[in-house]
């Protein structure tokens, strides 16, 4: 009987290869106290404190859009629409919700709008991946460029529900209770559909 | 096989570092200038408790109707503003909650209450609603007469408009060229023991055209291009054709008597 794997609940901090940013491009995982405080501020109206939500959020936010299949200037677009749905529904944001699953799932939802709205659109953007620049442009990151686009492109062609447990889990770096949480299901049924992604990505990348 | 997958998960997991290219350095000052002044926690308002309880669309329409009847109930029902919001707020509420499945004589009916209550007020009132097909959204079920060139219309996706005489003569030309032609003889079935705009087919032709809805009157064009208003009972003294008896049996000079008919014509004047 095949063995599923379990999705991991590791977390690491990622820095961009091309080193040009000061900031990981996920940023520092933050403790729970910390969130927690912030979103304390948040719900008091606290400017700063969104300043500080935008600096930690949004190129987690970015990632999460480019993975989800947008293109480079929609996501930007929708990053910005995320924030602004974030200011408009802050009275939302209850105590017991944490505030990183809260935001994630308003990312999500103004992706899916988009989607819906533009229903004729391809659900993988038109955009070369452009991995990072590297001092030695050899054979193997050019074949490193062609794995990772293979990859998108198979992302992008996964149904909506195996793609956003794929993306928040592995692409985001949420836990899974995080990604549950966003994903309003129970671990159990995110742990089962980041299995069926894992198939369906094996499958789709063996078949290129 | 275990070990594709795992390759899958660490390459999935490198993706946003080593496969997209960094965030535009701008687009960060962009967002904090969106940020705004003041954040505050929006307000309970209707439209809000719409939106965070995710009512969908067409329940809050149900709900914001049903307000309305509520509403016009508590200023009593009496006035004529407030009993016109109960009725048509019912159509909609009923439209809105059955949809497709409303069943054609429940819309029609409230329909009809509306007529009713717009001739009491004493309104000039045509009702088209029984034969119109309410599948077509350009049909007309019912106008009625606002004021020198202004006509109230209910069409068949339940939409009220106000248009103008010469929209509503496209709108009718239109229901027209889309009703069913007729033949009627002088010797079809009786008409008085049908029961109200009942559908006789070949032998009934005449139903198609005595039609309650001018208040005894009905409106012909002739083969000379005049329109003028015919009396229902009127409709069977005309030559609809080389054979038909002008001076048929349901005539006077055919021998028909006042209660020879039915109860809803009877009222109307002889010929």
């Amino acid at each position: 009987m095949q063995k599923n794997i379990q999705p991991t609940e590791h977390r690491t901090t990622l820095a961009h290869p091309s080193g040009q940013k000061v900031v990981p491009l996920h940023g520092e995982r933050t403790a729970d106290q910390d969130e927690s405080s912030l979103a304390q501020r948040l719900r008091h109206g606290d400017r700063t404190a969104a300043e500080t939500l935008v600096e930690r959020y949004h190129e987690r936010i970015y990632v999460f859009m480019r993975s989800v299949g947008h293109d480079r200037q929609t996501s930007e677009d929708l990053v910005q629409e995320t924030f602004m749905q974030v200011w408009r529904h802050i009275g939302q944001l209850r105590e017991d919700r944490a505030l990183t699953s809260w935001l994630f799932r308003i990312a999500a939802n103004v992706s899916r709008l988009y989607w819906r709205r533009h229903r004729h659109a391809e659900p993988v953007c038109i955009d070369e991946v452009a991995p990072a620049q590297d001092e030695a442009d050899g054979a193997q990151q050019a074949g490193e460029r062609e794995l990772f686009a293979g990859l998108h492109q198979a992302v992008g062609r996964l149904p909506w529900k195996l793609r956003q447990a794929v993306v928040l889990h592995y692409m985001d770096q949420l836990t899974i209770a995080e990604a549950a949480q966003v994903a309003q299901v129970r671990e159990g049924t995110l742990k089962s559909r980041l299995n069926r992604a894992l198939e369906s990505l094996r499958k789709e990348i063996a078949r290129q | 096989m275990e070990t594709d997958k795992e390759r899958i998960e660490q390459l999935l997991r490198a993706f946003p570092t080593r496969g997209l290219e960094p965030v535009r350095p701008g687009l960060l000052q962009q967002i904090k200038d969106r940020i705004p002044r003041k954040l505050t926690a929006h307000r309970m308002d209707g439209i809000n408790i719409i939106v965070d309880f995710r009512i969908s669309r067409i329940t809050a329409a149900a709900v914001i109707v049903l307000a309305l009847i509520v509403a016009g109930g508590l200023f009593g029902g009496r006035e004529a503003l407030s009993r016109r919001m109960v009725r048509d707020g019912k159509v909609v509420l009923r439209y809105a909650l059955s949809g497709e499945k409303a069943s054609r004589s429940d819309i029609l009916g409230e329909l009809m209450n509306l007529r009713d209550t717009l001739a009491a007020q004493g309104r000039e009132v045509v009702y088209y609603g029984d034969r119109a097909n309410l599948n077509d959204p350009h049909a007309v079920l019912m106008h009625w007469k606002l004021d020198e060139d202004r006509y109230g219309v209910i069409l068949g996706d339940l939409s009220a408009r106000t248009v103008s005489g010469k929209s509503l003569i496209r709108l009718q030309a239109y229901m027209l060229k889309e009703q069913r032609k007729g033949s009627p003889q002088a010797s079809d079935e009786e008409i008085a023991s049908l029961p109200r705009h009942w559908w006789k087919g070949a032998t009934g032709e005449m139903n198609h055209f005595c039609l309650d809805r001018h208040n005894g009157w009905t409106n012909f064009l002739f083969m000379d291009w005049s329109v003028r208003h015919v009396g229902l009972k009127e409709i069977w003294t005309l030559k609809w054709h080389k054979n038909f008896d002008t001076a048929g049996p349901y005539t006077r000079a055919g021998g028909m008597q006042p209660s020879d008919w039915p109860a809803w014509l009877s009222k109307y004047k002889e010929y």
